[in-house]
């Protein structure tokens, strides 16, 4: 570690069970962030300040106006970029000792397997369930531990997915709701904080897990209401008939079930408003 | 009473209150009873006797497919949350 880093790092270094050690762990660590969104802003943003040595942000979305009431890493003069560039080249400003790539590409079923191997971990900000599972699956099949977030209007969710060892999301949800069941942000609405909040605490978990240190969320769900400012778990488990995670992996694409609003202000890459 | 929390996209049955009080036996039948009320519930719930794939039903913060599913039984103050998937982000 060289002299900079020490001082960068030094208020994680003092920490009880922090040391260089775990900052040397974090440094080798090659971390995939799933979305420059919402939840991909914080997320990407605290594994940078954390000193995260390699970070690959996916994203295919350009950014919109509507995404800065919370995407604090854009600006208005960025509104139409990539999101995923945008974010790599403000996140290298922030901490230019570590290496930040934008990967300006759409994540499907087809190609996750593909793209999202070879990673110490993936932090999971998109904002698609037909994403979502395709991230999921991936994570499971490729072995690669998963943080996992949700949020809508003012609720969050968490969970950490440790392939052979906890529940996946598809243990807990094998299937995901029909089109226009579970409205989206665009559609519900989102609070800035809400994902600020999640993104956040997967973060933390992605960080003590690349440090070698335990986590909270393993087999259990955190649920946020910021409503009532209610933080509870509920405990998961693993589904020995899990098609992602259980005895025999059976691929199952989930078609985007997004629904994209007449005259709204997307790009209509993806999904959009994430 | 037992106390049924909602989460958000299941609100609209509960006049936007995180939680409402119900009363009943087993888990199905808290649920009927809330569809008396607010009707529409239970579909939104169930499919062919069963838990919608999508929706998750946790009996004092235990997954209730480990336990008895909608027919795990519930005694006088306790917790029952149901959570649909949500994917925003």
């Amino acid at each position: 570690m060289n002299l900079n880093e020490i001082k960068r790092y030094s208020r994680q270094l003092i920490l009880p069970d922090f040391g260089t050690k775990e900052q040397s762990r974090l440094k080798k660590a090659k971390v995939a962030v799933t979305g420059a969104g919402g939840l991909g802003c914080p997320v990407s943003t605290y594994l940078t300040l954390a000193g995260v040595g390699e970070i690959h942000i996916f994203d295919f979305d350009r950014i919109e106006m509507s995404n800065l009431n919370r995407q604090f890493l854009y600006t208005p003069e960025d509104v139409g970029k990539p999101k995923a560039e945008m974010a790599a080249k403000r996140l290298s400003e922030i901490n230019p000792e570590i290496k930040i790539e934008g990967i300006n590409e759409k994540v499907t079923y087809d190609n996750a397997f593909e793209l999202l191997k070879g990673y110490d971990a993936i932090v999971d900000g998109t904002d698609n369930f037909a994403v979502r599972y395709a991230v999921n699956d991936a994570a499971v099949v490729n072995r690669v531990p998963l943080f996992h977030g949700a949020a809508l209007m003012y609720e969050g969710r968490a969970m950490s997915i440790i392939p052979g060892e906890t529940a996946c999301f598809r243990c807990v949800f094998p299937e995901p709701p029909p089109a226009g069941m579970i409205p989206t942000c665009r559609e519900a609405g989102i609070l800035g904080s809400v994902v600020g909040i999640v993104g956040a605490i997967q973060a933390s978990e992605a960080i003590r897990y690349l440090a070698g240190l335990e986590i909270g969320l393993k087999n259990q769900l955190l649920i946020i209401n910021v409503d009532e400012m209610r933080f509870e778990k509920v405990r998961v488990a693993k589904r020995d008939d899990c098609t992602a995670c259980g005895e025999h992996f059976i691929p199952k694409p989930v078609e985007d079930v997004c629904t994209v609003l007449p005259g709204s202000e997307a790009s209509g890459v993806t999904e959009g408003d994430e | 009473m037992v106390t049924v929390r909602l989460a958000t996209p299941l609100r609209k049955f509960s006049d936007g209150k995180p939680e409402i009080q119900a009363s009943g036996k087993t888990i199905r039948e808290i649920i009927e009873n809330i569809d008396k009320a607010k009707p529409g519930f239970k579909e939104r719930i169930i499919e062919n006797g069963e838990i919608k794939q999508f929706i998750n039903i946790f009996h004092n913060n235990e997954d209730v497919r480990f336990k008895k599913g909608l027919d795990t039984e519930v005694a006088e103050d306790d917790v029952i949350s149901i959570l649909p998937a949500v994917s925003g982000g």
